[in-house]
């Protein structure tokens, strides 16, 4: 493959999202042109991305130095096996969360600004995920924020509000303190080409001051992932927004924040020996109050952001450990839940407009009639809570392994518990939600409450995505071994950087 | 030297009064506080880049060949301009956004007052009472 075509592949998924997201703008006085330019923007940036994937699997990475300035002055593209992967995991959950919401039947205002934010919010996740450059992730950043507070508040209800404006202040900090870092980082090393800045930062022993760097980026990115301690406004902000936007938002933002420490425990701070403790202890956090958490909502998509908190919580172990096995299992895990999550979330929303309320004690009795939700609510929670033949089975099967082998035998035990604590949070939503009989006292309450809303779009695309997962789950082969390739270019930062340099 | 001591000391000091700001209950305080921060940082990597008398870092060319020479003398780090100029572009954005949700705020609540975001009633506070002469829209 030539150069010029490597180029191009790389920057397409975030060329595709940007003119999309100008041509539908500009349409937006035309609902069905907007839609048929959404739907072939979204197709293509899924054919993009299938390529994409393919193309880095035969040659292992692929790098577009943008306006051809040599790599540690100007900006590159990195498109490595985990990045193209986390971008082909985000085309499929966007897919679906777009089909679903043009499937509704309404083209209001809303709608019309709805469909370019969402490639704008794709854009700026798609760039975080390949970039190479420390400062042009924190602008990818930005987009990708500033499209998340308009989708998060847009249709201006109370709650939304409230919601955008924590989120907002929260994540404007978390920027800041990203920033922060950057321009430490630049002051103390002189680059902020990521490859370049992992040479420099592992050349010597690491100072106070480069911890206190670390420190200062860890907590952005911690914020961004929702671990533990940083995790409060997740579960007031994900629930305000339209179902399908608060799939896609679970699915891809706080991934974004993930990908972002994997990047800082693999690439940047490889040679420190105290970030491995501090992720681990975000993981541990992060899991344990997830799980309890989700044990005591009564909202549903409140008790799925608790449990969202759980999957962070597995991904950062990998994360922490960064053996080649456990960012192995790291990939395959990260890779399937953001489909697992978006697909729960999707489904969240079918069965609250369903039942007309939010409160898991008012459904119920949803199982007879929706035996294929069941089917499909069952695929992804038992993947959150790790059963075979789930991929959430597989990628904590390698992730404890990892651990295990790696000297963290307690690690092992705190996992198994808290999956069986996320198995009695799923089965209590199943039994609450699914099986359980209707509660007769105010049956008619919710429903007649949105009485004047239009009917809810069928879930294929949940559907169609929970059958994707299933198919993974039971023959995991191939993506495992794509995630091997993986998990061994993460663990080799060191050939990476001399590709991205060409020393 | 000095120039130093000056920038990071007034970097100390938006930083500090950018997190009293972040810190109160009002909204508009705490855009403001934003503001302050983004300056604090902005001149931060003004500083990063490491102040030093030097002469513009243009590179000469036009022998009309094509051909550019590297001054032979010390030039500035021309690279933290372009970082703190992307950095104010956005935080501009972004502080018109966060004002325009401060003003949607006070439109749907009638209070910028963020105890009152925790109840979501905009009469009511966080301990359940009805506040007087409250706002209605």
């Amino acid at each position: 493959m030539d150069a010029v075509t490597a180029d191009v592949l790389a920057i397409l998924p975030l060329a595709i999202p940007l003119v999309t997201a100008a041509v539908s703008l500009l349409l937006a006085r035309n609902p069905v042109a907007q839609r048929a330019t959404v739907s072939v923007g979204q197709l293509a940036l899924l054919a993009a991305a299938f390529t994409l994937v393919k193309e880095v699997d035969a040659h292992g990475m692929l790098i577009s130095r943008l306006g051809g300035w040599s790599a540690p002055y100007g900006i590159v593209v990195v498109a490595d096996r985990f990045g193209a992967g986390m971008v082909l995991a985000g085309a499929l959950l966007s897919s679906a969360v777009v089909f679903t919401g043009l499937g509704r039947e309404r083209a209001d205002r809303v709608q019309a600004h709805q469909w370019p934010l969402v490639h704008m919010l794709l854009m700026g996740v798609n760039g975080a995920f390949l970039t190479g450059d420390l400062f042009n992730m924190y602008v990818w950043f930005e987009v990708l924020l500033t499209a998340s507070f308009v989708l998060l508040v847009l249709g201006n209800e109370r709650i939304q509000v409230v919601a955008c404006a924590k989120y907002a202040i929260i994540n404007l900090l978390s920027s800041a303190s990203f920033l922060l870092s950057v321009a430490l980082l630049y002051g103390l090393t002189g680059t902020l080409n990521m490859a370049d800045l992992h040479q420099v930062l592992t050349e010597e022993p690491l100072t106070p001051l480069h911890h206190g760097v670390m420190a200062t980026l860890v907590f952005g990115f911690g914020l961004k992932a929702a671990a533990f301690p940083l995790s409060f406004w997740l579960p007031v902000s994900y629930p305000a927004p339209p179902a399908e936007i608060s799939a896609l938002f679970a699915g891809l933002l706080t991934k974004v924040g993930v990908v972002a420490l994997v990047r800082t425990s693999t690439l940047l701070f490889s040679g420190s020996e105290v970030l491995p403790d501090l992720l681990m202890f975000l993981a541990g956090a992060s899991l344990v109050v997830g799980a309890l958490g989700a044990l005591a909502q009564r909202r549903l998509r409140q008790a799925l952001s608790f449990l969202l908190m759980t999957t962070v919580g597995f991904a950062l172990l990998g994360a922490a450990v960064r053996t080649e096995a456990s960012l192995t299992a790291m990939s395959f895990y990260l890779w399937t839940d953001v489909l697992v999550v978006g697909t729960l979330f999707l489904l969240a929303g079918a069965v609250e407009s369903e039942t007309g309320t939010d409160d898991m004690l008012r459904m119920g009795g949803l199982y007879p009639k929706y035996g294929a939700w069941v089917a499909a609510y069952g695929v992804t929670a038992f993947s959150l809570a790790g059963f075979p033949p789930t991929p959430g089975f597989w990628g904590k099967l390698g992730l404890l392994k990892g651990a295990f082998d790696a000297g963290w035998p307690g690690l092992v035990w705190l996992g198994l518990g808290v999956s069986l604590l996320v198995l009695m949070a799923v089965g209590q939503i199943l039994a609450w939600v699914f099986f359980r009989p209707r509660a007769a006292v105010d049956s008619n309450e919710g429903r007649a409450a949105k009485q004047g809303e239009t009917p809810a779009p069928r879930p294929v695309w949940a559907l169609l995505l929970a059958a994707l997962l299933i198919g993974v789950g039971c023959f995991p082969g191939p993506l495992y071994d794509l995630a091997a390739a993986s998990g061994a270019q993460l663990a080799q930062p060191e050939r990476v950087a001399e590709a991205v340099l060409e020393r | 030297m000095p120039m130093s001591w000056l920038l990071s000391g007034s970097v100390g000091l938006f930083a500090a009064v950018a997190f009293y700001s972040l810190l109160r209950r009002s909204m508009v305080r705490m855009v403001f506080g934003f503001v302050m921060l983004s300056n604090a940082i902005n001149l931060l990597i003004f500083g990063s880049g490491h102040l030093e008398r030097a002469a513009a870092p243009i590179v000469g060319g036009g022998h009309g060949d094509g051909s550019s020479h590297v001054p032979a003398h010390v030039v500035a780090n021309p690279l933290p301009q372009a970082l703190i100029l992307t950095a104010i572009v956005i935080s501009f954005g972004l502080t018109a956004f966060i004002l325009t949700l401060a003003l949607r705020a006070f439109w749907s609540l009638g209070t910028t007052d963020t105890e009152v975001f925790e109840s979501g009633d905009p009469n009511v506070d966080v301990e359940g009472t009805v506040r007087e002469g409250s706002w209605t829209p």
